[in-house]
């Protein structure tokens, strides 16, 4: 089982920078001990022949100053990982913008709602086919004593809740 | 020695003029809003000194020395004195304002003030006596009596309350009942005229009637509620029976409403042709 894993590790190319097993790094145990295969992994091996990509890359970083005291293999992994978030925000952007593209937004056009406003609504004393009694002086001065009287009924009060007699103690006793 | 006597003569000329002037400018300053200023102020004070009394009260019953029976004692009259202040700050705020609500006249005014007076008199009286008394008994006959005459005083209180609910309907209702009356003459008019049909009118003018007969039905009932209610009921009950007769001027307040409602479409109709 664990030869097949290796020879299947062994199989898949080491320039892919895959995980892969070294046999040379499994541990030496006694002959007599069941044959054991420890998985580790060679950064060595792994970044010594990098993609053309990356070593392309590596080539021109490796010449800008903060990165030139820096390990190889340290500077390899770091434009691996940038390079890796780099696709991965470009992946986004592009997904976004075809998803944009496939469903365009649907605008919502908002109507500006008034601001509710309190009003007192006064009776509808307009006549809409007006007789010869629509414009007597009587009639409005009847109309308009009515409108000011109805204005004093709905403003007026007939309980004073705020009078009602206090609730006092008075029990007093000492036993 | 000539002119300082006629500056002295002065001011005391002056003073004597002042006074008077300031004190009647006094009281006419002196007005619902001040009086329930003060009321509530002395029901603030009432409360700290209950407060004031249970604490010292218990203490006393806890440890039972003269010490805490001393400051039993002041704690107890203080209580006593600012309840008994309380009741006549609060039958002042309800005399100014029923002193300030129209639609009834000095005369019919006048019974409800002699009994506020007469309620304030009597507690006056008692707070003054609150400071004879000695021992802790005299507390409790004191209190004793003070809760008889309490029950005196919510029938006054809510006597008055009526008159005021019933002062602000009449208030409406002369005005209500003068407008119909000019109604009545103008579709009178109209229908002498001849040139309007009037009899739509002529019966709504006789519902707005109603609502107004309606009205003043209400107000008796709900006055009636208050002439029955008895002395000996516990407050609750009295409150109680106060809240339904409100309830009465409330619909007395609503056919009013309605009765005006009436006259307004009899005025749209008046302007309608046929």
């Amino acid at each position: 089982m664990n030869d097949n894993v290796n020879q299947k590790d062994q199989a898949s190319t080491p320039q892919s920078g895959e995980v892969k097993v070294d046999p040379s790094a499994t541990v030496q145990e006694p002959k007599d001990a069941p044959k054991k295969t420890k998985k580790t992994i060679n950064f060595d091996k792994m970044f010594a022949k990098p993609t053309a990509f990356v070593d392309r890359i590596d080539a021109k970083v490796s010449q800008f100053g903060p990165m030139k005291g820096m390990p190889v293999m340290g500077r390899r992994i770091l434009i691996i990982v940038m390079s890796a978030f780099v696709f991965f925000v470009a992946f986004v952007i592009v997904l976004g913008l075809v998803y944009r593209l496939l469903n365009p937004p649907t605008v919502i056009k908002r109507n500006p709602i008034p601001s509710p406003v309190s009003k007192v609504t006064p009776p509808p004393l307009e006549a809409r086919n007006p007789s010869k009694y629509a414009e007597d002086e009587s009639v409005l001065e009847l109309e308009q004593k009515i409108r000011d009287l109805d204005k004093q009924i709905t403003d007026t009060n007939v309980r004073e809740s705020t009078l009602n007699p206090p609730s006092l103690n008075f029990e007093v006793g000492f036993e | 020695m000539r002119r300082i006597l006629i500056v002295v003569m002065l001011a005391l000329f002056v003073n004597v003029i002042a006074a008077p002037v300031q004190y009647t400018s006094a009281q006419e300053d002196f007005d619902f809003t001040k009086a329930y200023e003060d009321y509530t102020f002395s029901l603030d004070e009432y409360r700290k000194a209950e407060a004031g009394y249970q604490l010292k009260r218990s203490e006393y019953l806890r440890h039972d020395t003269l010490s805490s029976k001393n400051e039993a004692i002041d704690a107890t009259r203080g209580f006593l004195k600012s309840r008994d202040q309380v009741v006549i700050a609060y039958l002042t705020a309800l005399r100014k304002k029923f002193d300030e609500t129209p639609g009834m006249s000095g005369s019919e005014k006048e019974p409800y003030f002699a009994k506020v007076d007469s309620e304030v008199s009597w507690h006056q009286e008692h707070k003054d006596r609150v400071d004879t008394a000695v021992t802790l008994d005299d507390f409790v006959d004191d209190s004793k009596e003070a809760s008889d005459q309490y029950s005196k005083t919510e029938l006054v209180a809510y006597e008055v309350l009526t008159a005021v609910s019933t002062g602000k309907l009449n208030s409406l209702r002369g005005p209500q009942g003068e407008l119909v009356g000019q109604t009545n003459s103008k579709i009178s008019g109209i229908r002498q005229a001849g040139d309007k049909d009037t009899s739509i009118v002529e019966k709504w003018i006789l519902d707005a009637d109603n609502e107004m007969v309606r009205a003043e039905e209400k107000m008796d009932t709900a006055r009636a509620i208050i002439v029955e209610m008895k002395e000996r009921l516990k407050s609750g009950e009295k409150r109680s029976k106060f809240n339904s007769s409100q309830a009465k001027m409330s619909e007395a307040h609503q056919h009013t409403k309605e009765a005006n409602r009436f006259l307004g479409e009899i005025i749209i109709e008046i302007k309608t042709a046929d």
